[in-house]
């Protein structure tokens, strides 16, 4: 099912998430319209990772709708877990997230992961390291850059700087506003932290357990003025 | 010398059939080992001593029901992972003790009996063009299924999460894999014998981990020194006048360690 309005790109109704018994989320209505973005915040165990995976397809919802319509989703995980013992280059990891993958990867896929290595300030030479042997920030770069290579509709990024210096993380933010910008990326960004996001034009959902608040960073400043309590 | 050759022309078609599995198995190995199912052969080759034993039942060459009851087997394993969240290795334990202890009953009511010493170590002596056709039509049918589906295989043993998020079938990609595996363990159970089928599956890709920096690299070392261990393995074999399969297996645990020690005591110590 799709939905119903021409720029809503996702649309939540009444849904529940759970773990077994364990409701995580309950009664979450929302919808995300295109070149939204929206910022997904709130306290720890409140659901926002759960979210999430009902989002990508990894966990039906209990109970209510979720529609979208058909787009290309682009995905960081918060645990990006790897295996220690699979050897795998950058370039074969990175390779992972083309849609049309070859046996022999082209000359013309290695210039363009080639240029978001630049992008994201990292060495060309390290297409050919083993993953296994990055450090944590370079991980997580090469993580996004997989998520992006594609040129996805929808970014969904869940935690993207927890393991970035904050200098490269003010880089990386900029560096999100203007891909979204060129290629009116529609993003949903789980966060810990709204202080270096991009605020202009963009919405925060706080979540706990179920959804506290909905609409734009100005509006959630007056919300959480008005206090709402982390218990 | 001649003695040798004499041997060797008896035993061609064993021979020839040992080192097609060991290519077989050196290509599924990345596959079955990252995805922590390197018991899987093992488990596998428990579930054909039985369905041999059944196969016995109805024909002389009880090879073709054990085929299918074997795959069926095999696929019920992953079916088992994934739909209960066991382990591999808990799912494997499971099917495999539950269709030992089911043939171990069985086999008093066959007639016929079943020489049980060449279904542990394998037999190389018996085997037939028809055996070696059988086991050439497998390494190519796994040759094309991994050569096409090369990057969505990559993709579903290193992170099954995301393969699934970036559209690829895994659960049929697992479905065949397993019915690939199943078949190479009825067809390897017969000449390297029940207990020695796994190590053809593990040691490769373990061997070639040792040196290799990409993931193809696992495909490439693999088989070449899957098909060196066993042609070696095969000549002391027949000098030492033992069973191929057992040495295969010595053979090959010590060329692991070896370079095990060697890449660790001397092309390491340039690096670190």
């Amino acid at each position: 099912m799709k939905p119903n309005c021409s720029k809503c790109l996702i649309e939540y109704k009444d849904v529940s998430l759970s773990y077994g018994y364990l409701d995580v989320i309950k009664h979450a209505s929302f919808t995300v319209h295109e070149s939204d973005f929206l910022n997904i915040v709130g306290p720890n165990g409140a659901g926002k990772t759960t979210l999430i995976k009902s989002l990508i397809h990894q966990l039906k919802p209990k109970q209510g709708e979720i529609l979208m319509k058909d787009f290309k989703m682009g995905y960081v995980p918060q645990k990006l877990s790897i295996k220690r013992n699979m050897p795998l280059t950058v370039l074969e990891f990175i390779y992972t997230g083309f849609s049309n993958q070859k046996l022999k990867i082209s000359k013309l896929d290695i210039d363009l992961i080639s240029e978001w290595l630049e992008k994201m300030k990292l060495e060309k030479s390290i297409l050919n390291e083993k993953i296994n042997t990055l450090s944590g920030g370079q991980l997580q770069r090469i993580y996004l850059i997989r998520s992006l290579i594609s040129k996805p509709d929808v970014l969904v990024l869940d935690e993207p700087a927890s393991a970035l210096d904050p200098h490269f993380r003010e880089y990386f933010y900029e560096l999100i506003k203007t891909l979204r910008k060129t290629y009116n990326l529609t993003i949903i960004h789980i966060t810990h932290d709204l202080t270096d996001v991009i605020l202009e034009n963009s919405l925060v959902m706080y979540v706990d357990q179920e959804i506290k608040f909905f609409g734009t960073y100005i509006d959630f400043n007056k919300f959480e003025h008005e206090g709402h309590s982390h218990d | 010398m001649t003695d040798f050759l004499m041997t060797l022309d008896i035993l061609k078609y064993g021979i020839m059939i040992v080192i097609l599995l060991g290519l077989i198995a050196s290509l599924l190995s990345p596959f079955v080992v990252l995805n922590d199912q390197s018991l899987i052969a093992d488990g596998l080759s428990h579930v054909s001593f039985t369905a041999l034993v059944v196969g016995i039942f109805f024909m002389d060459n009880p090879f073709y029901i054990a085929i299918p009851i074997v795959v069926v087997a095999s696929i019920f394993i992953k079916w088992l992972i994934k739909y209960t969240k066991i382990h591999a290795d808990s799912a494997i334990g499971i099917v495999s003790s539950f269709g030992f202890a089911l043939g171990l009953i069985l086999i008093r009511y066959t007639n016929s009996s079943m020489d049980l010493e060449s279904l542990i170590s394998g037999n190389l002596w018996f085997r037939t063009l028809n055996d070696v056709m059988l086991t050439l039509i497998l390494l190519i049918i796994g040759l094309v299924f991994v050569v096409l589906n090369y990057r969505k295989l990559l993709s579903l043993t290193f992170d099954y999460e995301h393969a699934k998020f970036s559209g690829i079938k895994v659960d049929l990609y697992n479905y065949i894999f397993a019915a690939l595996t199943g078949v190479f363990v009825v067809i390897g159970v017969r000449s390297i014998g029940v207990l020695l089928i796994s190590s053809l599956l593990i040691l490769p890709v373990i061997t070639a981990n040792l040196f290799a920096k990409r993931f193809i690299d696992l495909l490439i070392i693999g088989p070449i020194v899957s098909t060196i261990v066993i042609g070696l393995g095969i000549f002391i074999a027949h000098q030492l006048a033992q069973p191929a399969g057992s040495i295969i297996v010595i053979l090959y645990t010590l060329v692991f360690m070896t370079l095990f020690t060697i890449n660790k005591y001397v092309f390491r110590r340039h690096t670190s």
